[in-house]
């Protein structure tokens, strides 16, 4: 119950009048992102970084997080109205969605996501509220051995869940850990890969890394094949049919868990959880055959499923400090420019931080339900802004913040060179998201491998005579097994080519 | 045929960049002392990780030539490369007109650039000037950002 009056305290922080307005403008902010077909949430936060520069970390972090879950709202209604999904856990609900539109009812459509987006959302914090205070005990036990495990399979995960070749996942993961190398060295001072630079003394910048990688590339990769929007229709009516209730509710409860187990899961995305919760609901349905043509159920399960995962997403890193997926790589990298270090800690440590961010994403899940509800309409007006218009200024926004973080140009040199190698890696499928993960955590995996072998007695042999971290360590083992396995007999393919359906 | 060829070599060529980049970073490595007083030193995680990346780009180069796992991605030609091509160009503009003026002319020139093409001439002009100086705005009133108003000619 203790949680409970800490969150209540912590309504007490995100009911003050500025937060609740960073609040609103994150979450307008994430509908705008997840509405504009051209912009995903990782280059939408990355870009918004420099922008929270002067506040309060816990305002900073607010509206971060809540451009991140707003995204996840937005997406959907781009996917009903007009067949584009705005981000890409929304293309499972184009199959269905689009054609519930066709038939006049693109309002229930869009009534039941924001409903089990909601439901999908509010429970998924509400677990965050209740596991991520006894997980984060739990953790407050581990050592430096413990947290390398836990860092090491974190990294395996999302090389093993993503992309098609495991080669070029594990070359992106590498990659990452020899930037997260370059400037200082922690422990003993000494510069490396610096090259006579006095810039790279002070190793490459995050935010720099991020706004170049997934900002600059997704302009220069939309130049190639503008998406074109076609005007949508009007919406009317919010509500399913009576009888409708009965299984949207039944899917609802289905998408939740299944966003929630996979959230928590590093390198399972939303995309793997709307899909996931697509498939099973196409598997319990008394008539598949009305799948892909406009099934209610085929909408409200996979919407629910990627806001529950967002949420779900929270715990590994508010509890354990490990990012499960770019985006929240990114918040992570927000997390420690504005000096705080999420991990077991954070609870005990910065307590008004973190449930005011709980209370406030309570409260920024019940503005999207009602930004999604009754004004809908104006939402999808948004995606009809041409462009063309948009992208110069999405730039002029990447330049300035990234000149803004240290008023130097030679980080927006450094950031557009970024954005180039992201192009080229996309084109070269080899995934970032690994890179960008592995480089906000390469620090402290070093560290906390020399930490581990400082205290062993037995040099490398600790990670495997420490129970806990034995555990860990043959979890990560049997995955890269299991991953090395499934390139062999070339099962991967498949597999990423049913998230991309 | 064709087509698919400029697919396998843009994977080959690609981890014959990586396994030069990672040679590189190996033998920069070799310089920083491998184990330090408490077991491994500086040198010793860089060492490692350049090594494996030796190790993963001869696999990457095996795989593209095995035709496994390519990208389905296409390399941009004609029309859309020209594109990508124009907005780094742009890009890369606005950083050496920002050091020669400072932000209002760069910001102002860079959108005027990007906009020309879409809208007519007033149209360009009157936005670029306004979005420029609404970003001003932003930053160095709202966010409190100092943004230079000039550069080192004037």
């Amino acid at each position: 119950m203790d949680s409970f009056f800490l969150l209540m305290q912590g309504f007490e922080t995100a009911l003050t009048w500025s937060n609740l307005l960073y609040c609103l403008i994150g979450v307008m902010l994430g509908m705008f992102i997840g509405v504009l077909p051209g912009l995903g949430p990782v280059s939408g936060t990355a870009l918004l970084i420099p922008i929270t520069f002067g506040m309060e970390p816990v305002s900073a972090i607010i509206m971060l997080s809540g451009i991140f879950y707003g995204s996840m709202y937005g997406g959907t209604i781009t996917s009903v109205l007009v067949n584009v999904p705005g981000e890409a856990a929304s293309v499972i609900t184009c199959i269905d969605g689009y054609e519930m539109t066709k038939k006049g009812r693109a309002g229930a459509a869009l009534g039941v996501s924001a409903i089990g987006s909601f439901i999908g959302g509010v429970v998924a914090v509400t677990a965050l509220t209740f596991v991520g205070p006894a997980l984060s005990k739990f953790a407050l036990k581990f050592g430096p051995p413990e947290f390398f495990a836990i860092m090491l399979l974190g990294m395996l995960m999302i090389v093993a869940l993503m992309g098609k070749s495991l080669v070029r996942g594990l070359i992106a993961a590498v990659l990452g850990l020899l930037f997260a190398m370059v400037g200082q060295d922690m422990v003993t001072g000494e510069f490396r890969f610096t090259f006579g630079s006095i810039e790279l003394m002070d190793g490459i910048d995050f935010a720099v890394m991020a706004m170049g990688l997934f900002g600059i590339s997704e302009i220069l990769l939309n130049a190639e094949n503008p998406t074109k929007v076609k005007k949508p229709e009007k919406v009317k009516g919010l509500l399913p049919r009576r009888e409708e209730w009965g299984p949207t509710l039944k899917s609802v409860g289905r998408g939740t868990g299944i966003g929630m187990l996979l959230g928590v899961i590093p390198g399972a995305n939303s995309i793997i959880a709307s899909t996931f919760s697509y498939i099973l609901e196409k598997k319990v349905a008394k008539d598949p055959s009305r799948f892909g043509k406009g099934a209610i159920e085929g909408v409200a399960g996979p919407e629910t499923a990627n806001n529950a995962h967002s949420g779900a997403a929270l715990i590994p890193l508010f509890s354990l400090g490990l990012p499960s997926s770019p985006t929240m790589a990114v918040i992570l990298g927000a997390f420690i420019m504005h000096g705080l270090t999420p991990g077991p800690a954070l609870f005990t440590k910065n307590p008004d931080f973190v449930w005011g961010l709980i209370a406030s994403m309570f409260i920024g899940n019940v503005l999207l339900l009602i930004m999604n509800m009754p004004l809908v309409g104006m939402w999808a007006k948004i995606a009809l802004i041409p462009y063309k218009l948009l992208f110069p200024i999405i730039l002029m926004v990447i330049l300035v913040g990234t000149y803004s973080l240290n008023g130097s140009l030679w980080d927006v040199g450094l950031m557009l060179i970024f954005g180039v190698i992201g192009y080229i890696l996309k084109k070269l499928d080899i995934p970032m998201s690994a890179m960008i993960v592995t480089f906000i955590l390469g620090s402290q995996l070093e560290t906390s491998m020399l930490q581990s072998l400082s205290i062993s007695t037995e040099g490398f042999l600790i990670f495997f005579t420490q129970p806990i971290s034995a555990v860990i360590m043959s979890i990560a083992l049997i995955i890269f097994v299991l991953s090395i396995l499934s390139g062999v007999k070339n099962k991967r393919g498949k597999l990423a080519d049913d998230v991309e359906m | 045929m064709n087509f698919i060829m400029s697919k396998y070599r843009s994977g080959i060529w690609a981890g014959a960049v990586l396994f030069l980049l990672a040679l590189f970073l190996f033998v920069l490595s070799l310089q920083y002392s491998y184990s330090g007083v408490l077991g491994p030193g500086p040198g010793f995680f860089p060492t490692w990780l350049s090594g494996i990346l030796m190790v993963l780009s001869i696999w990457y180069i095996y795989e593209s030539v095995k035709g496994k796992n390519v990208s389905s991605e296409s390399w941009p030609t004609g029309q859309s490369l020209k594109h990508i091509l124009f907005i780094i160009i742009s890009l890369v503009l606005f950083v050496i007109l920002f050091t020669l003026f400072g932000f209002l002319l760069a910001g102002f020139i860079f959108l005027a650039i990007l906009f020309y093409k879409e809208y007519r001439w007033y149209t360009t002009l009157l936005m670029s000037a306004g979005i420029t100086i609404f970003i001003y705005w932003m930053f160095n009133s709202v966010l409190k950002v100092y943004l230079p108003l000039s550069g080192i000619l004037f």
